[in-house]
């Protein structure tokens, strides 16, 4: 006698749907063309709200990156899933835009003709034009940055891409090579208003057209590069407060470090030495300072030639919400993770530009909006 | 005071439990390897295992793996408490790693097995609580639905396609791109 064909319990289902992997996202879909109980489970808000919380931080299915070609006024997010979700550009017109941050499911864009800030949410391809900073301090800069990030209190930032949202604008004037300044103003979707500028004095800048970095979150502070004659240093903007500083620059004289999540979320600094990562971490307690960096040896894991004068390892890009540290060698990405110090294969893509700004987000049934 | 606490800790260490199977198969096991899973954690802390704890849910056949799976991870998990994780200490680092590459090897032989197998152990580690069990298993379907069309998935776990046509139409319309 033949045994009936086993099947799968109902009451298991569940457990093998939780473990459907994130970074997969037509694996969600595709299993929920395969019956009506899985179809249920797999577009039921609550049961996707459990998966997210499982999955703690939403994995990076892309990257976007600025490389300066005018065939599309907006940055194509390069997949790293394969098939890969469809993304919609913003239903805007301008010349051309600029990749200033990507955090939270949002992608903050500087456009230019016309000139102005975008957040768009590449999901949906919503977008929110932002009110010029009223009172921006003269003369005009030549220098600047920005970040976007979620504004809900307690968020854990794993499905807020559709609420409330603040940016940061930072910009650096050095006409006056003797008075150089960087200001920068908080804009918050919910008041649509801009924060009067906060000011700093950094000291001379580096001879180059761009000395202001990307940002990272960290506490309640975002942070940024800027690079100053002799070394790249940390600007920090306080998100409570508003207030504005210069931070100790790391006890290195370096223009390739990146900023990461440091110990105890904190801010970190990383680059590529030799063929190790070292990562600086800020001491907040106390009298503050870069502890010893934490090293993690790419040798073994990285694809490049030892002593290949064409090799270059380079830091160029940080995913914040998984930890994941992004190094390019030989026109292949890798991702470093943090955690584990686990090294794996990312992209084979030829980075265009020195900074990748990874695009993290649950990507799951009944989220592209109609 | 001291000794007798420590004296009591080597009792409980070395406290035998008998687990019954469904088909009447006794198994003695030490409470560490017991109390992997929550269930008969719970029924040792409320004082009801004398006797035997009986499993009617759980044949002898998938029993006797559940407890080869509980006993090796009940002796990593002692062996992980005995040392330091400290980031600083590279032997011990050593250690933990080797251990833990070793579980690994235990884990990717233990689930050589037929599909019929796999699902009891799906459903013997949900009953009885194993949250590693669970994860291992589950973990294994879950990876081999990636990269399958729904017929495949249909085809690989017996699963009735009891969606209208209508339903999966609009499904696809939906969801092209994942078919790609």
């Amino acid at each position: 006698m033949v045994a009936p064909p086993r099947m799968l319990a109902e009451e298991v289902i569940g457990e093998i749907l939780f473990r459907l992997p994130p970074d997969h996202p037509a694996c969600h879909f595709r299993a929920s063309a395969v019956c009506k109980s899985w179809r249920a489970f797999l577009a039921d808000p609550a049961m996707l709200r459990l998966y997210r919380e499982l999955h703690a931080a939403p994995p990076v299915l892309g990257f976007l990156q600025n490389t300066g070609r005018a065939d599309n006024p907006f940055a194509r997010i390069i997949p790293t899933a394969a098939p890969s979700p469809p993304l919609r550009p913003p239903d805007f017109q301008c010349w051309l835009s600029l990749v200033l941050d990507c955090r939270h499911g949002r992608v903050l864009l500087h456009t230019i003709n016309p000139l102005g800030l975008l957040v768009w949410n590449p999901v949906t391809g919503s977008h929110h034009v932002l009110p010029d900073q009223p009172g921006h301090p003269e003369p005009p800069f030549s220098h600047f940055t920005g970040a976007v990030l979620c504004a809900k209190d307690g968020c854990g930032h794993l499905d807020c891409s559709g609420g409330p949202f603040r940016v940061v604008f930072a910009a650096t004037v050095d006409q006056d090579v003797d008075a150089v300044f960087t200001w920068a103003s908080l804009y918050s979707s919910e008041t649509g208003a801009w924060t009067e500028p906060a000011t700093v004095h950094p000291g001379a800048l580096m001879n180059s057209s761009d000395v202001m970095g990307p940002s990272l979150l960290a506490g309640d502070a975002l942070y940024f590069t800027l690079d100053l004659l002799n070394n790249r240093t940390v600007l920090r903007y306080d998100l409570g407060g508003g207030a504005l500083s210069v931070m100790d620059p790391p006890p290195l004289v370096r223009r390739d470090t990146f900023l990461v999540t440091g110990d105890h979320g904190g801010l970190g600094v990383a680059a590529v030495e030799g063929y190790s990562l070292h990562i600086w971490s800020w001491k907040a307690a106390g009298a503050g300072g870069w502890a010893p960096p934490r090293v993690i040896d790419l040798e073994m894991s990285i694809p490049f030639t030892i002593g290949d004068p064409v090799t270059e390892l380079k830091v160029i890009g940080f995913a914040e919400m998984t930890g994941i540290i992004f190094v390019s060698a030989n026109g292949e990405i890798s991702g470093v993770d943090l955690r584990s110090g686990r090294v794996s294969k990312f992209s084979n893509k030829t980075p265009e530009s020195n900074t990748i700004f990874p695009f993290e987000i649950f990507y799951t049934l009944g989220m592209q909006g109609t | 005071m001291a000794s007798a606490g420590s004296g009591d800790e080597k009792a409980a260490a070395a406290a035998m439990i008998t687990l019954i199977s469904s088909d009447n198969e006794k198994f003695e096991v030490t409470e560490a390897t017991a109390t992997l899973s929550q269930t008969i954690r719970h029924m040792i802390e409320d004082g009801c295992t004398d006797g035997g704890v009986p499993l009617p849910n759980v044949t002898s056949k998938i029993l006797a793996r559940v407890i080869e799976y509980c006993k090796k991870h009940a002796t990593a998990a002692a062996g992980e408490e005995g040392s330091s994780s400290s980031f600083s200490d590279a032997a011990f680092l050593e250690v933990d790693r080797a251990f833990l590459e070793e579980l690994e090897e235990f884990d990717d032989a233990f689930l050589e097995v037929d599909r019929a197998t796999l699902f009891d152990l799906i459903l013997a580690a949900n009953y009885l609580d194993i949250k590693g069990l669970l994860n291992l298993t589950c973990q294994k379907v879950a990876d081999s639905v990636k990269g399958k069309t729904p017929e495949q998935i249909r085809e690989m776990y017996n699963i009735v396609n009891d969606l209208t046509p209508e339903e999966e139409a609009e499904i696809r319309r939906e969801t092209q791109w994942a078919f790609e």
